[in-house]
């Protein structure tokens, strides 16, 4: 029933977690067929494997790199999807309820899952947490949603897939902090009596392209995917996540 | 109100252009060149810019606004507030400071709170009407 992947453990501490994770999960009576990425055996083939073994829960044991990389690679099967984070995160909190590996497996004896929607960039790259984007302080970036544009310089802008459908609608959530205004002429620097106003803006959006003077590194969980420009929007299918009592919105 | 409270925040350092409508509250401290749409609460804070009408449940100023503006409940103009543009609501409250250049329409049930500038024991109204 359940087919986990693990992340390759380095070092002698993550050899002994993995082993204390094998042993909780026996423990709790769902232990399972465990494999984990290889050269020449992608995230992708294993999940190929778990679906032709007709495997109904694929789980990601690891980092934000491998539990983005698993989400994808499930996205266009209907099966459930669960997460035991080997390293505590604020975004694995947020998606699950948790990131204490102990509770997430509990979680998922329980099977208490939840729709999620991810985040697509450029048609084909899906995330699950969220993507980040560092914008160098002087180079000036322009977001386009269909309401409206947005312009700025430097910052960082993060964007959110939104779990599921609030009031506003499915969406981005879309987080730009720091910067500083495009229009702003020397004097306008010199006499600021700007900087105790909100320098954080937030939106949620169906939908934003992002350009920026330069290619910049599009990252999520740490890892790059792609470059700007970049257009994103939620992906129309979602994954049934496994999350805590409460974890859902 | 509480930030988590604020569905939409334009930032200070932000310039946006378009048509910025949000079911719940919006605040802005940047600059907006366009319409503003809210269900609920507009707060256009000290460093805001606004260019466009602005509709909502209720709007507090603090910032600059050249458009009008229409608030089923009330707007509320605070000292450094300049407005330009006409305002339309159920309750208006203007403090001593802030300058408006503009109509005043009074939706029914309406009720007016001025306070008038105390300057030396005579007392005058702080702000401008056509």
């Amino acid at each position: 029933m359940y087919y986990y992947i693990f992340d390759p453990p380095i070092g002698a501490k993550e050899y002994e977690k993995t082993a204390h994770i094998k042993e909780l999960l026996s423990s709790l009576g769902i232990a399972g067929e465990i494999s984990q990425p290889l050269p020449g055996k992608t995230v992708d083939d294993l999940v190929n494997n778990a679906i032709s073994k007709r495997y109904s829960t694929i789980v990601a044991v690891g980092g934000m790199q491998l539990i983005n990389a698993v989400a994808r690679s499930v996205e266009p099967y209907d099966i459930v999807f669960g997460i035991i984070p080997t390293l505590p995160h604020e975004d694995i909190t947020n998606l699950i309820g948790t990131s204490d590996w102990k509770t997430a497996a509990e979680q998922l004896k329980r099977r208490r899952w939840h729709p999620v929607r991810l985040g697509l960039m450029n048609g084909n790259t899906c995330f699950l947490t969220p993507a980040h984007i560092e914008i160098p302080m002087n180079s000036a970036f322009v977001l386009e949603t269909p309401e409206f544009s947005v312009e700025t310089v430097g910052g960082s802008i993060d964007i959110i897939p939104l779990k599921n459908e609030t009031t506003e609608g499915s969406g981005l959530r879309i987080q730009l902090s720091g910067g500083t205004q495009p229009t702003r002429g020397i004097m306008g620097k010199l006499f600021n009596k700007k900087e105790t106003a909100p320098q954080q803006s937030v939106f949620t959006v169906p939908e934003i392209t992002i350009h920026t003077a330069d290619p910049i590194q599009v990252t999520v969980a740490g890892t790059p995917l792609i470059s700007t420009p970049v257009r994103c929007t939620t992906e129309g299918k979602q994954i049934r996540l496994i999350v805590a009592r409460g974890g859902e919105q | 109100m509480a930030a988590d409270q604020i569905d939409t925040i334009v930032g200070a350092h932000v310039e946006l252009k378009g048509s910025l409508r949000n079911q719940g509250s919006i605040q802005i401290h940047g600059t907006v060149i366009g319409d503003v749409v809210s269900d609920a609460v507009v707060i256009v804070g000290e460093t805001a810019h606004v260019t466009g009408p602005i509709t909502a449940k209720q709007v507090e100023v603090s910032g600059q606004v050249h458009g009008s503006i229409t608030a089923d409940e009330q707007i509320e103009l605070q000292p450094k507030s300049m407005v330009k543009g006409d305002l339309t609501t159920k309750r208006l409250s203007i403090k001593p400071g802030a300058v408006f250049i503009g109509k005043s329409n009074m939706t029914p049930d309406a009720s007016v709170g001025m306070t008038m500038d105390d300057d030396g024991g005579k007392k005058r109204p702080r702000l401008e009407l056509e």
